[in-house]
């Protein structure tokens, strides 16, 4: 799919397709997820059989790269199309269900200091971004698209700006296509520097929810390096989500401010209603399961159920990654939205790391 | 860019200025499935129905 320039008709909302349309994009999800599957297990057969030392692969990455192959080859047909675009919404079931698995005070605590090093690196991601988008002579509203999703949630984030600052269609797929391909490079760059820094489980979640630009590409970068990681990415990125209203509004306000968007009206209800409009609810939906998990509703064996349940809804949205990923698409928009994004991606990365490693000793969070 | 200055565009209502938007938001789509497997959960269905003796050795 061309993620860059097509309408991402379940990126947002469900627009009222025949249900039955959608079914062959999932069962391939399913295939390709487990296909991933397979590959890890096999691999470690092979391994044992011969005798050899094979890295253990995680089924992620599996699935991704037969998705990115599958996507760049023989490419997605359209009669698959719908389905697999749905693998946000089983992202978003995946994140809400994983709400089991933390208690509200664990939410609070690491919460609470995530937040804290999102505002200092969203600050820097902004900062660097315009500035590199001046430098390197990008369209001030493109600048602007790069920016809200450097720091904060990539797609979901340069969509909700796209509308609020009346950025046009290319602008938004050319940050889309670098946001994913910058996703992608994390994917597979994060895991390697964390094992070779040898980082925690919660040191590395932590800053791959900080650095890493899209929630997909977040989870699946914690998924690799392990489930704990994974966890703690899901809450520090869904942290970083919940702060989007604020961030469109704040562009939206400058963009108005030069006569070049409709304005925001103001008063503090008009405001509020405008933030609640960007606020990504399914991290409500996160917060309630956590809330009965912390009052004791569920037992353990319901928790391992609903984990089961949230492993298979990641499951599809891992296999989606790859199958949504179109690299010609990235190569249409040119190299200076991507070159302006990899040299803030790398800005924010060690930004973020030391933050983390910082904060990691100070607050004790191992 | 083109920083040319021009008019003012009227402020309008607090929506989205590309205009009303169709379809349910995936978002709440989410939550409410969320809900659901919570509450079956809650009430002890999900763990007594075969779903994960099947599906777990696949995922595990």
């Amino acid at each position: 799919m061309s993620t860059a320039t097509a309408p991402r008709p379940w990126a947002d909302r469900f627009t009222g397709v025949p249900v039955l349309r959608y079914v062959p994009g999932i069962l391939l999800l399913i295939v390709i997820g487990l296909a991933g599957k397979w590959a890890q297990a096999e691999l470690k057969v092979v391994a044992a059989k011969t005798g050899t030392h094979l890295p253990d692969i995680e089924y992620v990455l599996w699935a991704i790269v037969l998705g990115l192959i599958i996507a760049n080859t023989i490419g997605v047909h359209p009669i698959f199309r719908p389905g697999v675009g749905t693998y946000e919404f089983w992202l978003k079931i995946g994140i809400v269900l994983l709400g089991a698995r933390f208690i509200l005070g664990d939410l609070a605590k690491v919460g609470g200091v995530s937040l804290g090093l999102i505002l200092i690196d969203g600050t820097i991601a902004v900062t660097t971004v315009l500035l590199l988008s001046k430098a390197f002579g990008l369209k001030g509203k493109l600048g602007s698209l790069l920016a809200i999703g450097t720091a904060i949630c990539g797609v979901s984030a340069i969509i909700a700006g796209k509308g609020a600052i009346e950025a046009d269609d290319e602008e938004s797929g050319y940050s889309i296509a670098a946001i994913l391909a910058l996703g992608a490079v994390a994917l597979f760059s994060f895991p390697a520097i964390g094992h070779a820094l040898h980082l925690s489980q919660h040191a590395f979640g932590l800053w791959a929810g900080l650095a890493v630009d899209n929630t997909a590409e977040t989870t699946a970068t914690g998924a690799i390096y392990g489930p704990e990681a994974q966890n703690i990415a899901v809450l520090v990125k869904s942290t970083r989500n919940a702060l989007i209203g604020f961030v469109v509004l704040g562009f939206a306000l400058y963009w108005a401010s030069r006569g070049q968007a409709a304005g925001v009206a103001s008063g503090f209800g008009n405001r509020a209603r405008f933030v609640w409009e960007k606020f990504p609810k399914f991290v409500l939906g996160f917060i309630a399961v956590s809330a009965l998990a912390t009052w004791g509703v569920f037992t353990k064996g319901d928790i391992a159920s609903l984990g089961n349940v949230s492993k298979w809804a990641f499951l599809l949205t891992f296999a989606g990654v790859g199958l949504n990923t179109d690299l010609r698409a990235f190569a249409k928009s040119g190299w200076r939205p991507f070159l302006v994004g990899a040299l803030s991606l790398a800005v924010v990365a060690v930004t973020s790391l030391l933050l983390v490693l910082g904060a990691t000793a100070v607050f004790d969070l191992g | 860019m083109s920083q040319d200055v021009q008019p003012a565009a009227a402020e309008t209502p607090a929506t989205d200025p590309a205009g009303p938007r169709r379809g349910v938001p995936v978002d709440w789509i989410a939550v409410a499935v969320g809900a659901v497997f919570a509450v079956l959960a809650a009430v002890r269905v999900l763990p007594a129905i075969p779903w994960d003796t099947v599906t777990i050795p696949l995922i595990k």
